[in-house]
């Protein structure tokens, strides 16, 4: 498994706010890592910035050894899946997935077509190919928008808190979704707080807190022996909370 | 009060064709000169732009909302002849008022372009979408939906407004309506009657517009 992302000393601030500070961080391929904590702790920026739509200043954050600066960086390599879908409302539940092949892979129409027929078909709403967005549930939108970022056939896929505008249900079918890819070696970085979700399939879990990793290791290490206490108490108010 | 009497309207309706003709070729080619800069004029403006670029467009737009439409076409017609630049009435009259409208509406389009949410920007840069595409495929469209409603509203009052270009020498239907009345002296029946053309006119765009919103509305969340 290659080194896909290599963070290094990476330091984020929002006005006089430090979000992230001095980060290391190493995602391989075939991972699926999944990144817990705190509301505040810097889940999100930093995905944000590994993702290019934080401005990042020098080489913190190499992407195949490339560093990354703004989203024209990562252009091709990084798929993203947002809390809120951000899908094309204007283009049919086909055409989300067909119009960007055609922009910006120069595909032609009827492969492209083929191609998205495939991927509705894996997400389970091949039958919506001609709706418009605005007629789906939240978890088929973000099926399609999951299956939007695949058929780019990006190196890794960001997840940012992809299920915390859905019901438990919905929430439900966009992890088993995730689920799948998981087990076709899919590389992934998923924000989430359903923790119960990501115990089955991710391969390492990254506990951040006030912009530093905590701590990390394998899900069986950090929801069953790690001893770290500001993960205990963080595991105690999400097992209360969850979803 | 004086006994009405339309008749006396009769001996000039073969003229009417014709001036509703200017009317709406003024109208029409006022309008689309108005959404080309509007869309154009809109979307730089929403930028960040070199500073001479923004002057330009900021002295544009805000000249032609403070200034009189009435004024704007002498200037354009009586005025420029100074500078040795002639142009046709009917030219003059669908450049200014398209330049009129498209100030306004230029206003309208960049208020819908910001209005659009963020994450379509960011999604669209994700999938490796460059900033033209992202404003002309992604943007724009979502924009133009929002516009759509004032865009038709502003059709309705170029339609009116082209009563001013009666001043040029172009015979529309106001200027019908006055020669009209210096030989019949019946000014009820005549403004009455163009009154009632003009209203059918705009009232057409209205329903133009109620079907051109339910057309698009289809995708609206």
């Amino acid at each position: 498994m290659g080194e896909l992302i290599k963070i290094s000393n990476l330091s984020k601030s929002f006005a006089d706010t430090k979000v992230l500070q001095s980060l290391d961080m190493r995602v391989n391929s075939g991972e699926v890592v999944a990144i817990i904590g705190p509301s505040g702790s810097g889940k999100s920026t930093l995905v944000r910035c590994i993702a290019g739509l934080e401005p990042v200043s020098g080489d913190e954050i190499l992407l195949d050894g490339e560093a990354v600066v703004n989203t024209a960086s990562t252009h091709g390599k990084v798929g993203m899946v947002f809390q809120n879908f951000n899908l094309f409302p204007h283009f049919t539940v086909g055409e989300n997935i067909i119009k960007p092949l055609k922009t910006v892979l120069k595909m032609k129409v009827d492969i492209a077509t083929e191609k998205a027929k495939t991927l509705l078909d894996k997400v389970h709403i091949l039958d919506k190919f001609d709706q418009y967005p605005n007629s789906l549930s939240g978890g088929q939108k973000q099926r399609l928008a999951i299956a939007r970022a695949l058929a780019m056939e990006p190196e890794i896929i960001i997840f940012d808190e992809p299920t915390s505008s859905l019901d438990p249900k919905l929430a439900h079918e966009v992890f088993e979704t995730i689920s799948d890819l998981a087990k076709e070696g899919q590389t992934m970085l998923i924000v989430t707080h359903q923790i119960n979700a990501i115990r089955r399939f991710a391969t390492r879990v990254v506990f951040l807190n006030k912009g530093k990793i905590e701590v990390e290791g394998t899900p069986d290490y950090i929801f069953n022996q790690a001893d770290n206490q500001i993960l205990q108490q963080f595991l105690k108010q999400v097992d209360f909370a969850d979803i | 009060m004086t006994n009405l009497d339309f008749t006396t309207l009769l001996p000039y309706i073969n003229l009417l064709p014709a001036a509703i003709a200017i009317t709406l070729q003024v109208g029409l080619g006022g309008f689309i000169l108005a959404i080309v800069l509007a869309i154009v004029v809109g979307s730089l403006r929403t930028r960040k732009l070199n500073w001479a670029v923004h002057l330009v467009l900021t002295a544009y737009v805000e000249f032609f909302r403070g200034t009189p439409l009435l004024v704007q076409l002498f200037v354009v017609y009586y005025g420029l002849p100074s500078f040795g630049i002639r142009i046709e009435p009917m030219i003059a009259a669908i450049v200014t008022m398209g330049l009129n409208s498209g100030a306004y509406l230029s206003e309208v389009v960049r208020a819908s372009i910001l209005s659009v949410d963020r994450g379509q920007y960011e999604a669209a840069a994700m999938l490796g979408y460059n900033s033209l595409q992202t404003i002309s495929q992604i943007i724009l469209p979502q924009a133009l939906r929002i516009a759509v409603p004032t865009f038709m509203n502003g059709f309705s009052s170029i339609i009116k407004e082209t009563s001013l270009i009666s001043v040029l020498p172009v015979v529309e239907l106001t200027k019908l309506g006055n020669q009209i009345y210096a030989k019949t002296y019946h000014p009820f029946e005549i403004y009455i009657t163009m009154a009632i053309i003009y209203f059918v006119m705009t009232y057409s765009v209205t329903f133009l517009a109620k079907w051109l919103e339910r057309r698009l509305s289809v995708w609206v969340n």
